[in-house]
């Protein structure tokens, strides 16, 4: 009997995401945190968030691992499957979010309202659980958690903060009751499946699911916009050779539907900070398009095995690497001049709330250091990300870049201070220019020697 | 048609592949003549495909040269690769694009593509024009990666295992359309396989790779000429060993033994008749026989 | 000689290969033309199914065929005909291969096999000429 349950944790244990995840969750959360967490209220808050959002991310994954589980024919033939796997999801998850949090409040490291707050984990691993596809919702997390830390204006804490401190008792109730609720729904949902005969992949990719034509129309429509536009790509006088390139990853057109909820997330909560509103609504875009560079990226990683095929169409070597990289960085050029441009329209609507005596400066000033953060750090996750565009582990390597990119500027360079008051010192601004410059700089020395790499070694 | 017709499609000289410390390839030497159909032969593992990315410029070797087409195969230009067809192992489509489309894309890449002849092959084989590629068969995926490679009715094709994964009407019909390809003789083909009877039907020349270098280059009736088993028995009993030249495998027992060698000569025969009082019978070996003799450890 | 009195025959009937065998597929192609002509199913004059019709009837590789039949023009069994193909030559002795003391070498090592068979089978010498001689006059009947 015991042995069953341990085969079934072991079919956890047994992939390095999970172990990546939790090891970065104890050593952020536990370690680091800790130091500063053990006598500083403020602080435990943020590390409480901190677990929340990753009880998010490991629950997600728990929720795929489990409806794959599920949807293996063996669900169906094999006696006894079931209870096992349901349990074991069940149990680890309830570690995550009703454990851990329980504990601290015990001992009284976090207020009662820390469960609240991991009860999205539950939540969101019901979610996905029946509907894999709402694993992308893992990337609104950040947003969401930035969102969701605005001012409420009566009592100056953000929302999220009141609802650790217990001010919303009966928020957090119905919150703990949707999750478990969610779990159940879930564990009968995923019991249900088998009978239909689905299958699933859990290998999380971007791209639009691929099934034979005529079964959803949504999916049609979306090949068909991808269709047109790699037609179009593959028409276009501008650079045909490298745009031609372009045409077998098409999707550009697709993601910009993406940001529209970013820009509005951005926008909103920029009228909730009084005061600091463009700043804030800014950065939070500028921060949501670099999350969401992994969309423009991801399916330029999915083509690498192709590469050795397009290298045998009518192109020399070098020119073919150069116009590969020359297409990749197309597109992601697509996808960031789109956020600039929204960047630069939200800052515009906040005109009227900046002080009118350096309004014109200030926006400039803005507009310039989103700009210029956010294209350093493209040019330097795509420096990263072309020198492992053959590694196993590029989406957590890219994710990993990312967010490591943000943690460096913002320790770097006073991020939040700066951008905020960004009527500084010289030598401030200084120190702030150099960050980006470097990291862009050393993204450009990686594609070079890149492309050096490649053009010298065997086709991979 | 290429406007220089040259002698050799394809040559290795001395060509040595390392991979660390293995010696996947060593100093090989093939010369692969304008319009002929070879085919590779080689255990799994034995270094095909490497030496199907070597000829490509898909690998350098540490040793030799490799030319291909008439240049070399590392800095292969773009010219060259007009003439040049390929199809993999396992069949690298794009997921999402639909058969009509990706064939139209790869079409959009090249000078000379026939369009009507795509469409003839793609009729004929019942290709689903307007199925994702993502969702076709992996009958459907290899010969659709065929027409790919086709549609620029290249000089040279280069096929890595083409047929291992159809089934046997699938395989027929693929080996019927190389054998087209190569009837006009302008077209020279270079297949790798570990199924021997294909090669029989389809190829005139036959290169066995093992242990890093080809062990038998040339014509196929050549080769079942010259490897034969030959059956002996004997009044008395012979020695342990045969001792000569050109012996593959033998096995004695007793007033009788089995002996495969590879220059049987109506001299040799009358000479073995003759010293060892035996009758002596020759049996005829097809490819499969001789492969696994040749392969004999 | 008009066109339309040419004959080409289907390859698939007249040629039965396989390509499995451990005979090449050239000499296969070779001997069955031989035996064709012995037998009388192709006479001296009739055309032969062209390279390109008997590589695709039969699905194998023309260049075989091709070495097949250059063979046996070399032989003098068959003659190229410009622009109509391989033609079955008439049969006089001189078209046959060299000396009669080559010819019976040929036959050699096939008699070889008869004798070996026979001492298997325990048959007399008598018993094995007596065979020789029905099968011979067979051969002469048709």
């Amino acid at each position: 009997m015991s042995n069953r349950y341990w085969q079934v944790l072991r079919t956890y244990l047994e992939r390095p995401r999970f172990w990546v995840l939790s090891v970065t969750y104890l050593l952020v959360t536990w370690f680091w945190f800790w130091y500063y967490a053990w006598s500083r209220p403020d602080e435990r808050q943020a590390q409480a968030i901190i677990s929340a959002i990753y009880a998010c991310l490991i629950c997600s994954f728990l929720g795929l691992h489990i409806r794959r589980q599920f949807s293996h024919p063996a669900a169906q033939a094999i006696p006894g499957y079931a209870m096992p796997h349901l349990v074991v999801a069940g149990v680890l998850s309830s570690v995550l979010w009703l454990v851990v949090p329980l504990l601290a409040w015990w001992t009284d490291h976090w207020s009662g309202g820390a469960v609240a707050l991991h009860s999205f984990a539950a939540i969101l691993m019901g979610i996905v659980a029946c509907w894999p596809r709402g694993v992308l919702l893992m990337m609104a997390i950040p947003a969401l958690a930035i969102w969701a830390s605005r001012p409420v204006k009566a009592r100056q804490y953000p929302y999220i903060i009141e609802l650790y401190l217990g001010y919303h008792p009966y928020m957090a109730a119905a919150l703990i009751a949707t999750a478990i609720a969610a779990q159940a729904v879930a564990a009968w949902f995923l019991l249900r499946l088998p009978r239909k005969g689905i299958s699933t992949n859990d290998e999380f990719s971007i791209e639009t699911p691929i099934v034979p034509a005529g079964t959803n129309p949504l999916t049609d429509w979306l090949l068909a916009m991808r269709e047109s536009e790699a037609q179009r790509l593959t028409r276009t006088r501008w650079l045909p050779l490298v745009q031609r390139w372009r045409a077998p990853v098409a999707i550009v057109p697709l993601l910009l539907f993406v940001p529209a909820v970013f820009v509005a997330t951005g926008a909103m909560f920029g009228w909730w900070v009084e005061g600091e509103g463009h700043a804030w609504a800014a950065f939070a875009l500028v921060l949501s398009c670099a999350i969401l560079l992994l969309l423009p990226l991801g399916p330029w990683q999915s083509r690498r095995w192709a590469m050795s095929q397009e290298i045998l169409r009518p192109v020399s070597r070098e020119k073919y690497y150069r116009q590969f990289l020359g297409a990749m960085a197309m597109d992601m050029v697509t996808w960031l001049g789109t956020a600039s441009v929204l960047i630069f329209v939200v800052v515009l609507l906040e005109w009227y709330n900046i002080n009118p005596v350096n309004r014109l400066t200030d926006v400039t000033r803005m507009f310039a250091l989103s700009f210029a953060l956010l294209w350093s750090m493209a040019a330097f996750v795509y420096g990263v990300g072309v020198a492992t565009l053959h590694r196993r582990f590029w989406l957590p390597i890219i994710a990993v870049t990312t967010i490591g990119w943000f943690v460096g500027c913002w320790y770097s360079v006073a991020l939040t201070g700066l951008y905020l008051n960004i009527r500084s010192d010289w030598y401030m601004a200084m120190a702030f220019v150099a960050f980006p410059v470097v990291t862009a700089a050393i993204g450009l020395g990686l594609t070079l020697s890149t492309y050096r790499r490649w053009v010298r070694g065997d086709v991979v | 048609m290429n406007a220089f017709p040259r002698e050799y499609a394809l040559e290795f000289s001395a060509v040595s592949k390392l991979y660390g410390e293995r010696a996947v390839l060593d100093r090989l030497d093939l010369a692969i003549p304008s319009g002929s159909v070879v085919g590779l032969l080689g255990k799994n593992g034995a270094g095909k495909t490497t030496l199907l990315r070597c000829a490509l410029g898909l690998a350098k070797p540490q040793h030799g040269t490799v030319t291909i087409l008439g240049e070399p195969a590392w800095t292969l230009s773009a010219s060259a690769k007009q003439y040049l067809g390929y199809v993999p192992q396992t069949p690298q489509l794009y997921p999402w694009m639909r058969v009509a489309h990706l064939l139209d894309y790869t079409g959009s890449f090249y000078r000379r593509w026939n369009g009507a002849l795509v469409r003839q092959l793609a009729a004929d084989w019942r290709l689903p024009l307007n199925q994702r590629a993502g969702t076709l068969s992996v009958g459907e995926a290899q010969k659709l990666t065929l027409v790919m490679a086709l549609g620029h009715e290249p000089d040279l094709l280069i096929l890595d295992e083409p047929v291992a994964s159809l089934d046997p009407s699938a395989r027929r019909e693929f080996l019927k359309v190389v054998l087209e390809i190569a009837a006009g003789g302008n077209r020279t083909v270079l297949f790798s396989t570990h199924i021997t009877s294909d090669l029989e039907r389809v190829a005139d020349r036959v290169a066995i790779l093992q242990n890093g270098r080809i062990s038998f280059f040339g014509e196929l009736g050549e080769l079942k000429d010259q490897i034969k088993r030959l059956r002996l028995v004997s009044v008395n009993t012979f020695p342990e060993r045969f001792d000569m030249p050109g012996i593959l495998t033998q096995r004695i027992q007793g007033k009788q033994a089995l002996v495969t060698t590879r220059l049987v000569t109506p001299e040799m025969l009358d000479r073995l008749e003759a010293d060892w009082h035996a009758t002596v019978e020759v049996e005829d070996l097809n490819l499969e026989e001789i492969f696994l003799e040749l392969h004999d450890e | 000689m008009c066109i339309d009195t040419l004959t080409h025959m289907a390859a698939d009937f007249l040629f039965q290969v396989f390509p499995n065998s451990g005979l090449p597929i050239y000499r296969q192609l070779i001997d069955q033309v031989r035996h064709h002509v012995a037998s009388g199913r192709v006479k001296p004059g009739d055309f032969l199914p062209s390279v390109r019709q008997v590589a695709l009837e039969l699905e194998v590789n023309h260049m075989t065929v091709s070495k097949a039949y250059s063979l046996l023009e070399r032989d003098g069994v068959v003659e190229l005909v410009r622009g109509q193909g391989m033609r079955v030559a008439p049969r006089t002795a001189a078209s046959e291969n060299g000396s009669i003391r080559e010819r019976q070498e040929k036959l050699m090592p096939l008699l070889r096999q008869v004798a070996a068979e026979a001492y298997q089978l325990n048959l007399s010498t008598a018993q094995v000429k007596s065979l020789i001689d029905r099968v011979l006059k067979e051969l002469d009947q048709s």
